[in-house]
């Protein structure tokens, strides 16, 4: 009995082999056949399962259910052996959401649009803004101040219109989270946010979905999957969030474009992967990317852990509980990389408007401003004569406030001012300074944010 | 010399890595061909002589170590233990390397939540954690997450 069933396998298996070579050359013969007569779009996807309908229905003889300008169109693909016809034919039939549209989300959308997805998705709130344009490259400047939802769908419209592109657009909360997440097959994380990171890894797990998670900072890059082929999600690496202070912001600590560039493009690969059943995914598994060194190291990372509260194995983690978390308590950040809220830390007679700064400077009074935003900040743009002392650098360099305000007309009655980006900063020194002994010591409100907005709408702003 | 065999040092990454991954192949070959001489004979012999580490940090560790990214350091070994494990490492690395915010390093007798541990390119939960002891030019890196995009 056991002979005869590894016979019939053995020869199943034979069977399934030669159906994809003969696949394989129809797909060869219809591209060239195509070529010549210029056929017309006939939309078989998905009509005509493989391997059951080998030699019937299509007229041309096809088993794989991909219409002749499909065959042309993705060629390229149908050509590579360890790809072909059969995961060309997986991945029109698959559906992926990419949640943000920003620099990650932007070359991954563009590759699965152009590499024949059935359907995909795209979920992000924000506008498309100048200080995009260098990383969110799908994006144009006709664009700006419109949804990166519908430029984003646009473009990759204009790039394959046989992709069914859905627009979502809103912010992913756990409100809408699982009813958009269910709609597809993959998801892939390109958003850049702690909450949202722990959101979307939950919810894929409570769905069970694929994961391709990507991250892009500086110029350094990261990228796993998670929650597939039994792999860990990112609650077994990550079980408890990061103090606040280390998620730093590509607004805070500037981004190189091409790295996340080169991350999306990753992220795709790897959609692309899953999605057409071909290859290894990066499971248990994460890639390092270090573009100032040149080097890319794939690390070996954790497998899933049993005692993971979302994924583990005692873990009850159900819709309910997810769409009742409250991530942005539990990551102590909020659900959009925005600018950080405004601290409060100073009583009125300590702070100054911009405006008001800008009369005490045309009256000509005696003071001192000090700018604490590092160094390669001030490199950029600052308020003439102002005096740069970064924040990190103040308790060693009081003497020299101390100079300055001795230097500066009136004496001891100069005021000393503090200005930095955005007015957060700049009441913290204020703040140390005050204590040690500069007591008229006063922030500027709202920082150079604030200066170009109320005072100087022609001063740089970034 | 005949412990230099390159049996006994798959055996040991077979011991310290759940699976033969390609991460292992790698440490296998820089463990072979870039021991040319016997430190395991030479620790034997003298277990508290320094031991040679490549050190790196990235993810914007860098920054609280004057934002060096590799630090090749030699770290002596404990007066009395045998071995240099990752506990020591981590009180060495922030007596001599991290230069400010050390709350951004180490929370509690381990790294802070958001902080990648690689020893030889695999994640040290696999090789002990705190535990995971150390060789002679073992490459650990300290990687924190990244969220941006």
């Amino acid at each position: 009995m056991d002979s005869a069933g590894a016979d019939a396998a053995r020869i199943l298996g034979e069977i399934e082999s030669l159906k994809a070579t003969r696949s394989d050359i129809e797909a060869k013969i219809s591209a060239l056949e195509a070529q010549l007569k210029g056929l017309s779009c006939r939309d078989g996807n998905g009509s005509c399962p493989p391997a059951t309908a080998a030699g019937a229905g299509l007229g041309l003889g096809l088993g794989h259910g991909l219409a002749p300008e499909m065959i042309y169109r993705y060629s390229r693909q149908l050509l590579l052996p360890s790809f072909g016809v059969q995961a060309q034919s997986n991945l029109l039939k698959s559906s992926i959401l990419v949640v943000g549209a920003g620099g990650l989300g932007s070359p991954a959308l563009l590759y699965l649009a152009a590499c024949g997805v059935g359907r995909l998705g795209i979920v992000d709130n924000d506008v498309v803004e100048l200080n995009n344009m260098h990383r969110q490259i799908i994006h144009t400047e006709a664009y700006i101040g419109r949804s990166k939802v519908e430029s984003a769908a646009a473009a990759c419209r204009a790039i394959n219109s046989t992709v069914q592109i859905v627009e979502h657009r809103e912010a992913l909360r756990t409100t809408n989270a699982l009813e958009i997440l269910s709609k597809y097959d993959i998801v892939v994380d390109a958003t850049d946010n702690a909450p949202s990171r722990y959101m979307i890894s939950d919810c894929c797990v409570v769905l069970g979905k694929p994961l391709v998670s990507g991250a892009a900072l500086g110029l350094e890059g990261q990228l796993t999957v998670y929650n597939c082929s039994g792999g860990p999600c990112y609650r077994c690496l990550f079980p408890t969030p990061p103090p606040t202070t280390a998620c730093q912001r590509c607004s805070d600590s500037g981004v190189l474009g091409v790295v996340p560039g080169i991350i999306g493009c990753l992220q795709a690969l790897e959609a692309i992967k899953i999605a057409s059943a071909v290859g290894e995914p990066l499971v248990e598994r994460m890639l390092l990317f270090d573009a100032l060194s040149g080097r890319i190291r794939i690390v070996k990372i954790r497998g899933r852990s049993l005692l993971c509260e979302v994924c583990g194995e005692n873990a009850t983690f159900s819709r309910q509980q997810f769409q009742e978390f409250d991530y942005e308590k539990f990551t102590q950040a909020p659900l959009s990389a925005s600018a950080p809220p405004k601290l409060n830390l100073l009583s009125e007679d300590s702070r100054i408007s911009s405006k008001d700064y800008s009369e005490r400077l045309k009256n000509g009074e005696a003071h001192i401003l000090v700018d604490v935003r590092p160094e390669h900040h001030f490199r950029i743009v600052s308020i003439p004569n102002s005096l740069n002392i970064p924040l990190s650098t103040l308790e060693k360099r009081v003497a020299e406030i101390s100079s300055a305000l001795n230097e500066a007309e009136g004496q001891r009655d100069a005021n000393l001012y503090v200005i930095c980006r955005r007015g957060n900063d700049s009441q913290r020194a204020v703040n140390h300074l005050q204590k040690i002994g500069f007591t008229s010591a006063k922030d500027i409100m709202g920082g150079l944010e604030s200066w170009a907005r109320d005072v100087d709408p022609s001063f740089p702003t970034y | 010399m005949s412990n230099l065999c390159p049996f006994a040092l798959v055996l040991r990454c077979l011991q310290r890595f759940h699976s033969l991954a390609e991460t292992s192949s790698v440490i296998f070959r820089k463990r072979v061909f870039a021991h040319p001489s016997s430190f395991a004979a030479q620790r034997r012999r003298d277990p508290s002589k320094k031991m040679q580490l490549t050190l790196e940090f990235g993810g914007g560790l860098e920054l609280l170590c004057d934002s060096v990214k590799i630090h090749n350091v030699n770290v002596e070994t404990p007066k009395g233990a045998q071995q240099l494990a990752m506990r020591d490492l981590l009180v060495w690395v922030q007596k001599n390397l991290i230069k400010e915010r050390p709350e951004m390093f180490i929370k509690g007798d381990t790294v802070r939540p958001g902080v990648l541990v690689l020893v030889n390119d695999c994640d040290w939960e696999l090789s002990g954690q705190l535990d995971t002891t150390l060789e002679e030019k073992d490459v650990v890196v300290f990687i924190s997450t990244l969220h941006g995009g």
